[in-house]
């Protein structure tokens, strides 16, 4: 899918490749590991590039970190991604919480986790309903 | 970095200015009416030690700050992806300790304290509303920030000037929900405080109707999303306007707007004294992590997880100094992951319900590329609203016209017409700000035919 660009006159660009979609309860919290210390968050939406989080508090002040997440397959597989490298593109840090935007950095990473990360995004797609929190 | 803690002393230690919030027994079963405090004269002290012999007041601890940034060579390691692993196996159950598939089941949340839900019903539609709503919101703006301005002065809050303005909101809110909230959804960069306690007060008001809340209720609920963050009159100029991140002591002197606000608002009558709670606990989270307290689920007043929401929504989706505001959808996408960890459970389902996916002033695109703005929401089918079309397939400009989807209206294809996505206020230069200035005039009484006054 090409990239959206969708005008910009309040500074706002849709500047993702993929649609986000929604993290359902087999998308487990994520871990972020910054600079030794661990962070855990909240997974709020994935595509094969990259994972909206959103966090009670912040995290430091750096431009990147690596991520590990689990997602339950409707079949009951695990798959379980670890030490995923990303940096972070996005941060609205506000008094009721904050949310980030990850960019996975796969350049270099094998590619059974480039696979894996197609095939959550794959799944997720298929899950996803017009009635996205299900009411 | 400073953060709060509690801290137990004997009642015989204590002093004027102390923050008390916790006491050895119940506070049901004493005489005070607030759950924490500071106090504030002899008195204050003498009836502690009448009723206490220990209690918890707030402490300042200072933890050491975050680690620093890793090492460069770590971090190339990292960005070099050495460290990343892929593995797979079978589960009986789901995932690990930290999923949120093993959040509770939906239903444990504590009931309303209203027995009796009031249905409600549009008195008026949203095209006869909008005009009046134009004008409270206008007015009601002007006397938050009149009220913040006055704060900075060293005034009291005027409350009669306050109710007021509360009174013409959930009077705008009862006769149409969704006047008012498509005004919310026009954010400005500028009066962000000002702004954000009247979208609040909107928005609680509107959730509070949908929960089927009396309308006495509603008023105090309405009055507490007003004045929930009246405590941000304290923090200082240059930080609350400041447009680039935060240090982590100016973090923390935000968050102390939670009580600042609670001891600007102590002198209110008894009456709404409710808003005081929610000034204080509406950053409390369900899972006890919340500040400044860390209450339990079960000490969080009500109608704050309800102003929690509302705040929760307008943040995310207004515009800061330092930030453009995200879609409607990312808010939604957060209340609905963080429900029962940060939000009560119940109720940030129903405040999505109450929202719906596409609310009015949503932006969106249909799925044939026109682009088109919600006017107004079907209670029994909130995927299909009535929208403005005013964009084509080209995004160019086309001649505006109202289409209601639930009524399975077909586009120039003969195809449904139906939403692909949402798109942030300004996409493609539709400006709902705009639309509002020339101002729309609905003609023919089945609203089928819309057109703005140019």
């Amino acid at each position: 899918m090409a990239t959206e660009d969708t005008g910009d006159s309040f500074g706002f660009t849709e500047k993702r490749e993929l649609p986000r979609l929604l993290c359902p309860p087999a998308f487990s919290n994520s871990l972020l590991e910054i600079g030794g210390a661990q962070y855990e968050a909240d997974s709020i939406n994935f595509n094969r590039n990259g994972l909206g989080i959103f966090v009670n508090g912040r995290l430091p002040n750096v431009d990147g970190g690596m991520v590990s997440f689990q997602f339950e397959r409707e079949d009951r597989q695990l798959i379980e991604i670890t030490g995923l490298p990303f940096e972070l593109v996005y941060s609205n840090e506000t008094e009721v919480g904050s949310q980030y935007g990850l960019k996975f950095e796969t350049g270099g990473v094998s590619d059974d986790v480039k696979e894996a990360l197609r095939e959550i995004e794959i799944e997720l797609g298929r899950q996803a309903t017009m009635n996205r929190y299900g009411l | 970095m400073a953060e709060s803690k509690e801290l137990q002393i004997s009642v015989q230690e204590l002093e004027l200015g102390m923050h008390v919030v916790r006491l050895d027994r119940e506070w049901i079963e004493t005489d005070f009416l607030m759950q924490g405090f500071v106090i504030t004269s002899w008195d204050d002290i003498e009836a502690l030690q009448r009723q206490c012999e220990y209690v918890f007041v707030e402490a300042k601890i200072v933890n050491s700050p975050p680690p620093p940034p890793p090492a460069t060579r770590e971090r190339r390691r990292e960005k070099q992806g050495l460290f990343a692993r892929v593995t797979r196996r079978k589960t009986e159950y789901a995932s690990s300790p930290s999923s949120s598939a093993s959040r509770k089941p939906i239903g444990t949340a504590s009931p309303p304290p209203t027995q009796h839900k009031v249905a409600y019903i549009n008195k008026i539609n949203v095209q006869s509303e909008l005009p009046k709503a134009e004008n409270t919101y206008t007015s009601a703006k002007g006397t938050v920030k009149s009220i913040l301005n006055g704060i900075r002065l060293g005034r009291m809050i005027d409350m009669n000037q306050a109710r007021e303005t509360v009174n013409t909101v959930v009077d705008s809110v009862l006769r149409n929900k969704d006047a008012l909230a498509w005004l919310t959804k026009i954010k400005e960069k500028d009066d962000y405080t000002a702004e954000h306690s009247l979208n609040v007060c909107i928005l609680a008001t509107t959730f509070a109707r949908h929960l089927g809340h009396d309308e006495s209720d509603i008023r105090k609920i309405a009055l507490s999303g007003l004045l929930h963050d009246v405590g941000k009159s304290r923090i200082p100029d240059d930080i609350l306007n400041k447009e680039g991140r935060f240090t982590d002591e100016e973090f923390q002197i935000m968050k102390m707007h939670t009580t600042y606000g609670r001891d600007l608002l102590m002198t209110m009558t008894s009456e709404d004294r409710i808003a005081i709670d929610v000034a204080h606990s509406h950053h409390e989270r369900v899972d006890g992590r919340g500040y400044p307290r860390q209450l339990k689920e079960h000490q969080i007043p009500y109608f704050a997880k309800i102003v929690a929401l509302a705040d929760c929504y307008d943040a995310i989706t207004s515009h800061r100094c330092y930030d453009s505001g995200r879609a409607s959808m990312e808010a939604l996408d957060i209340i609905y992951k963080c429900r029962g960890s940060q939000f009560d459970e119940e109720l940030a389902l129903e405040f999505i319900k109450c929202i719906g996916i596409y609310p009015p002033g949503s932006i969106v695109q249909m799925s044939n590329g026109e682009v088109a703005i919600v006017l107004a929401t079907d209670e029994n089918n909130k995927l299909k609203p009535k929208v403005l079309m005013v964009l084509d397939a080209q995004k160019q400009t086309c001649r505006e016209r109202v289409v209601d989807l639930n009524r399975n209206a077909l586009d120039r294809n003969e195809q449904p017409y139906a939403i692909a996505h949402e798109l942030a206020n300004g996409s493609y230069g539709v400006d709902l700000r705009e639309y509002l200035n020339k101002g729309l005039v609905l003609k023919g009484a089945n609203d089928d035919e819309l057109l703005t006054d140019m």
